[in-house]
């Protein structure tokens, strides 16, 4: 058997394995990431190499709507993003609405080149227009175009020209935001969004991560929680550490714990619903008393909508 | 966590962790957005110098959990359907993949990890959280129910 499975799987990797290129693309990607040497640091220089891309929501893992998801027609649709990957929305058969974006970085698309001294812009028709001068690091250039499918993009673009971010908004076709998506400038460190950004979301009213109020500048780190059933026991695990919690949540009170984020902000893990399916939520807590919450569950959940009433309540 | 700690690293274990990634999800697009959390998190969260191998092998198979469980994944499963096609060189082969396909995530990634990265029982214990003696039984178990499916393949096979 086991003779077999290598056999087979190594067939499985020939035709479905990264590509080279791929595999080359993600390396770089990473490296980028890279703390500096020692060496390095003393004689730091802007480097216009892109970071990987920041999904705003995600398909894969826990994930932030900070935008009210879309509930269409039921009719599931795929859209391609300007910006690379693609997202996917419709209708659960409970009524739920939900959306998603997913994609990986080397499907990432920066639409901005700086030439002799010019900013230009390649639109989605392929034509390159002239933005020199029309954004900043405190004012965003937006683009703007409507898709086959009657959805608009917003690509938002901020920074300095050798410097920038880009992110794609995505609106249907009664104007309600349905997801972000885009890579922020490479100096940014993750501990604001920076001003452009906040600035295009206020002029169109969005809800920038929060609960319910304008958000703090701080940009959670999520915790990464894993959830598991062994034998009956429902095990959480975190940082390498992992509690019982069996019997101790349910469909409407959730298990919580607290715990310190290496972003600075105070966590609360909270797990809930069935023991045979239990789902997690990790909320950040900013020190101005607002929250963002990080979860695959659905947001009307009763322990978790308990749960965060409380915050709310103050 | 330098370039000169990481790259190394990345050459090394990058196979392993797509192809297990692969193995559990069944799909190339997810096994690379896993593969790329996975060495981001590597990147965060190094763990202690030489336990690379079973960490990157245990958060893999948590990350294809956590996929698995989103309810946004369900619906790019049926997208996916037309990148599955995959020929074998021998019938065997294709009933062997076809009968994993049948098995739950968790113990594909059970099989996987020991036929194929010949991780051994007591690393595997350590890896889904259980004892030695449970988890052979659980493989035993496993590869039973592999042996069933490839069975009931076969005849349908034999019948058509």
């Amino acid at each position: 058997m086991k003779q077999l499975y290598h056999k087979t799987f190594d067939q499985v990797l020939v035709q479905q394995g990264p590509r080279p290129e791929q595999v080359e693309r993600q390396r770089a990607s990473l490296t980028s990431r890279c703390a500096p040497s020692e060496r390095e640091a003393t004689t730091m220089k802007q480097t216009t190499k892109r970071p990987a891309r920041t999904l705003l929501a995600a398909a894969a893992a826990a994930a932030v709507l900070t935008i009210s998801a879309l509930a269409a027609s039921g009719v599931l649709w795929r859209v391609p993003l300007f910006t690379g990957g693609w997202m996917e929305s419709g209708t659960d058969p409970d009524g739920t609405g939900y959306a998603s974006i997913s994609g990986s970085t080397s499907q990432e698309k920066d639409p901005v080149s700086v030439r002799e001294g010019r900013v230009w812009f390649t639109t989605d028709t392929g034509a390159e227009v002239d933005i020199t001068g029309q954004f900043s690091e405190t004012e965003p250039y937006v683009y703007t175009y409507t898709d086959g499918s009657g959805l608009t993009h917003d690509i938002v673009v901020g920074g300095t020209p050798e410097d920038h971010g880009c992110f794609e908004f995505l609106y249907d076709a009664q104007g309600d935001a349905i997801g972000a998506s885009g890579s922020y400038p490479v100096s940014w460190e993750g501990w604001a969004d920076p001003t452009w950004l906040t600035a295009y979301q206020a002029s169109r009213g969005l809800r920038t991560p929060g609960g319910g109020a304008e958000s703090s500048s701080s940009q959670p780190v999520w915790l990464g929680e894993t959830l598991s059933v062994e034998d009956g026991r429902t095990l959480l695990t975190v940082g390498g550490e992992t509690w019982d919690i069996t019997g101790q949540f349910s469909e409407t009170q959730a298990y919580v714990r607290s715990i310190p984020g290496t972003d600075g902000l105070d966590h609360v893990l909270l797990v809930g619903e069935t023991p045979e399916g239990p789902q997690s939520a990790d909320v950040a807590l900013s020190p101005d008393g607002s929250w963002t919450c990080s979860t695959s569950a659905p947001e009307d959940s009763p322990w978790l909508t308990a749960y965060l009433q409380t915050l709310d309540a103050g | 966590m330098t370039e000169v700690e990481f790259l190394p690293l990345f050459d090394r274990w990058n196979g392993m962790v797509y192809a297990l990634a692969l193995s559990v999800t069944r799909s190339p697009q997810d096994a690379e957005d896993i593969s790329q959390e996975v060495f981001l998190t590597l990147l965060e969260r190094p763990p202690a110098p030489g336990k690379e191998r079973a960490w990157l092998a245990r958060v893999t198979v948590n990350r294809c959990r956590d996929l698995l469980r989103s309810p946004w994944r369900r619906r790019r499963e049926d997208l996916d359907q037309a990148d599955r096609e995959l020929a074998f060189s021998q019938p065997e082969e294709g009933v062997l993949y076809e009968a994993l396909g049948a098995l739950e995530p968790e113990v594909r990634a059970l099989l996987h990890l020991r036929f194929y990265e010949g991780f051994g029982v007591a690393e595997l214990a350590r890896q889904f959280h259980t004892t030695p003696p449970a988890l052979s039984a659980r493989l035993y178990r496993a590869k039973r129910q592999l042996r069933r499916r490839m069975e009931e393949l076969s005849d349908e096979t034999a019948l058509s």
